[in-house]
């Protein structure tokens, strides 16, 4: 029997007395993430340094109690949520912006740093970090790198992975490396980098993380196109990459989503129909015109019944500002109800997206629950928003059934249960049906980390 | 009361969006000092049987109650009425803070929190009801027994402008410090009854504010309605603006200065009230200068919902963010139209003038 009170002596001497805590209050917070997961920790912790966190986890390997690290718990799969007990490691604190490289198109920042802060200040000189997850205020960099995060703009911009160049890592063993390159490109050596992201902390913390960044777009502007069919939609999809086109946001909104943020704001301009798609498109002011013309071209040309395009910046902030309150109007319409994230981020291929929205549609009546389905379609990512009264355990029974039954449709289609949300505990119990024998390879590579398994335990079926 | 705040409290889904705009949070860094911590622990208590230590009750009761959280809240969680009705909860099972229950012991003896014993007409101890007013003046505590220039700046506006005027009769606390703590507003009837008897005597119907956290309590909290009784609740601002507007208040002086303005969380985000401090100020020429956080996503002052009571350091840490940005904005002044905001602001602020807008606008008629 480990003794908690030397343990927690010990952490108190690395990172000061303010900033551990096995509080029962502290430990009851820290003991959820979005995820309707629960788990409660037996100490939260919240370094400063790098050296304290090593110091932290050589503490934790000593002990052999399990770590688990923490942004701001914006995740939805349950990766901060500690269902083995241990150290929770909130990294709030490494929250400054180290470097900002315009010239080499880098930044370099500490895990803490929220997504929308580094975006804030590089619009200031012209920039962004082209990831651009819904949960910008929140999520910090080092939660979006380690889950593998990424956003509406992903069809054109690609993921997080896709602009992690260097990591420094504190590893299982307390020891701290750097991984990757400052070089613009690099093709010495294993893609180590990678292999960290979507780790979801199981193979060590990050510590900071240089990422590349890009010169802001001049111009943007928006298509919406009104579809009375799912698969003229889906078709519009195909039929606007085969013209040569890659809008930098291509979303989809079906008639429940339409429906609920009618009802969320009334006053907005959106047409109620069986498909909306929105199309992004950025770039200088006479290139976004044509591609956007061609949108408009393409739209018709496979069935569409209204196709409308927004330039001004009012129209252009009013729509994204619907598509993104699509998720949260869902619990606030219905006094009853609130959203609970559960197979809330399948993603198939482009051609299977109609296919998966009916079946979609078909599992809600099956069970009685009116799901809301939104979606990054240009990447095939879905994020039906299940539903439910969540003081009705026959509510909670149901929603198992469909989340199974939506995830299990996924994966059937070619699919993931996660575009951008990452594993966790939510989804684990689909990893060997998702992975077969490549999960093994997983295990190899965590235990050979981490062979005391205390990174993270217990998440991504590792 | 259980009841009331369990559906309310899972209208959270936890997505951590508050933690960008929540004033403590910011300060303390610790999830249980922001919204959604906040909200998990009202859960614990009501819903999963956790007897409240130490640490939760200061979680929950350091909350301003400023409502920046329910601002960006995508499920429009009701968190500062959660937090609201567990206090009450709380304070029903004796959990309350000694400072919460020591000032509603005071409300209930002398009618005001601040244990003052002199009478509330101290400062203008010629005034004779008039036998007919336009409007009732509700003081209100902090402008009688601690701020109280904003009080004579008032009366010298309205004097100024010649709108009759009479002060609600024997008024006691208005009862936002005792809602806010988690207490019944047990003067509530006894001013409801002292406005009714106010405009039967003078024929005002009218209720002017100087304080937004009683025009957010006699309007927003108190059953006026249940009393079938008309009147109409407006914060000084408003009643100005409005007469301003309508060209029955002319004011020809220029006042060629920068200025600032702070929203207080009960006239903004609880009111709804962004622009009537900021007509009037423009009919005096100034140019405002927005803060970087101003109007629904004003940055609260630090001293509502009973925190500066109990949680003196938290709300300076909090008040000098605010002055800060005030300063940041080059303004040659930083108004208000809450003297309780402005009390607090003015403590933390070294070189900036902080004033009421009243105080302004009776130093410039
Ligand atoms: C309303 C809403 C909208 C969302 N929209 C999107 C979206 O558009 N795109 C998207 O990708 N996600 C989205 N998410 C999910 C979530 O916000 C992201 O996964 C986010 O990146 C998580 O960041 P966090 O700081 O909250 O991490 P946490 O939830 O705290 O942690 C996530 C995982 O990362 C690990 N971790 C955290 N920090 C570190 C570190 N420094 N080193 C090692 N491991 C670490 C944790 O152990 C955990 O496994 C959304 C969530 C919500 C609630």
């Amino acid at each position: 029997m480990v003794d908690k009170a030397e343990i927690f002596d010990k952490l108190k001497s690395i990172v000061g007395e303010e900033n551990a805590s096995m509080d029962e209050a502290v430990l009851r917070v820290y003991s959820y993430d979005v995820s309707p997961y629960k788990g409660r920790p037996d100490f939260v912790v919240r370094p400063g340094t790098p050296e304290e966190i090593a110091e932290i986890v050589k503490l934790a390997n000593q002990y052999k109690i399990p770590v688990i690290p923490r942004g701001a718990g914006s995740g939805a799969a349950g990766g901060a949520v500690p269902v083995n007990g241990g150290i929770v490691i909130e990294l709030t604190r490494l929250n400054r912006i180290l470097e900002i490289d315009t010239a080499n198109l880098q930044v370099v920042v500490e895990p803490g740093v929220v997504h929308a802060t580094l975006n804030k200040e590089l619009a200031k000189l012209g920039y962004f970090f082209p990831v651009d997850p819904g949960s910008t205020d929140m999520a910090t960099i080092g939660g979006l790198i380690s889950n593998g995060g990424s956003g509406m703009r992903s069809v054109k911009y690609g993921v997080t992975r896709d602009y992690v160049m260097q990591l420094e890592i504190v590893l299982p063993s307390g020891e701290i490396v750097t991984v990757g390159s400052k070089a613009p490109k690099s093709a010495s050596g294993y893609d180590l980098p990678r292999l960290f992201v979507g780790a979801e902390g199981t193979l060590g913390i990050i510590t900071k993380a240089r990422l590349k960044i890009l010169p802001m777009p001049q111009a943007k502007a928006l298509v919406l196109a009104a579809f009375d069919d799912l698969e003229k939609a889906g078709n519009a999809v195909v039929n606007t990459f085969a013209a040569g086109i890659v809008p930098s946001g291509l979303e989809i909104l079906d008639r429940s989503a339409l429906e609920a943020v009618k009802t969320y704001r009334p006053n907005l301009d959106i047409p109620i129909v069986e498909a909306l798609l929105l199309f992004e498109v950025d770039g200088t002011p006479a290139g976004i015109r044509e591609e956007a013309a061609r949108i408009e071209e393409v739209c018709k040309n496979t069935g569409a019944v209204k196709v409308d395009i927004a330039t001004s910046k009012e129209r252009f902030d009013e729509l994204w500002a619907a598509r993104a309150v699509v998720g949260a109007a869902t619990t606030a319409l219905n006094p009853d109800c609130t959203r609970v994230y559960e197979a809330e981020d399948i993603t198939v291929p482009i051609t299977n997206v109609p296919k998966i929205l009916l079946k979609i549609r078909e599992i809600g009546k099956k069970y009685g629950m009116n799901i809301v389905t939104f979606g990054h379609i240009g990447s095939g990512n879905l994020h039906p928003a299940l539903v439910i009264n969540v003081l009705d355990d026959d509510e909670w029974d149901k929603l198992w059934k469909v989340s199974e039954e939506i995830q299990t449709a996924a994966l059937e289609m070619g699919g993931t249960t996660t575009g951008e949300h990452g594993i966790g505990i939510a989804r684990a119990r689909f990893m060997e049906a998702e992975h077969g024998k490549a999960m093994e390879l997983m295990r190899v590579i965590k235990k050979a980390l981490d062979p005391n398994n205390i990174m993270n335990p217990g998440k991504m079926a590792l | 009361m259980i009841e009331a705040c369990v559906p309310e409290v899972v209208k959270c889904v936890r997505c951590g969006k508050c933690r960008s705009v929540c004033p403590t949070l910011d300060v303390v860094g610790w999830d249980n000092f922001g919204s959604r911590g906040r909200m998990i622990l009202s859960g614990e208590i009501i819903k999963n049987g956790f007897e409240p230590n130490e640490t939760a009750l200061n979680s929950i009761f350091s909350c301003t109650t400023c409502k920046h959280c329910y601002e960006v809240c995508p499920s429009k969680a009701k968190v500062p009425e959660v937090m609201e009705m567990t206090r009450n909860i709380l304070v029903n099972a004796g959990k309350g803070l000694t400072s919460h229950r020591k000032m509603y012991e005071r409300v209930e003896r002398l009618g005001n929190p601040y244990d003052e014993h002199k009478d509330r007409n101290w400062w203008m101890p010629e005034y004779k009801e008039p036998e007919e007013a336009e409007v009732q003046y509700f003081v209100g505590c902090t402008p009688t027994y601690r701020t109280n220039d904003i009080a004579k700046s008032t009366v010298a506006v309205m004097d100024a402008f010649n709108i009759p005027w009479a002060f609600v009769r024997d008024q006691k606390c208005c009862g936002s410090p005792l809602i806010r703590t988690g207490y019944q507003p047990i003067t509530a009837e006894h001013n409801i009854d002292r406005m009714i008897e106010t405009a039967e005597k003078t024929g005002a119907e009218i209720v002017v504010t100087s304080c937004a956290g009683c025009y957010k309590t006699i309007k927003g909290d108190y059953p006026i309605k249940a009393r079938e009784f008309d009147i109409e609740v407006m914060h000084i601002s408003q009643y100005l603006a409005d007469r301003i507007k309508k060209g029955e208040l002319v004011i020809d002086k220029e006042v060629n200065m920068k200025v600032t303005f702070h929203d207080p969380c009960h006239l903004g985000r609880h009111m709804g009230e962004y622009e009537a401090p900021r007509e009037v100020l423009k009919a005096f020429g100034v140019e405002i200068v927005e803060m970087e956080h101003a109007k629904q996503s004003s940055w609260c002052c630090g001293a509502g919902g009973g925190v500066r009571m109990a949680f003196p350091d938290l709300t300076e840490s909090i008040a000098k963010k605010r002055v800060k940005e005030a300063e940041d904005t080059g303004a040659d002044i930083f108004l208000s139209a809450c003297p309780f905001c402005v009390y607090n602001l003015k403590e933390n602020s070294e070189n900036l003038d902080v004033k009421d807008m009243v105080q302004f606008m009776a130093e410039n008629l």
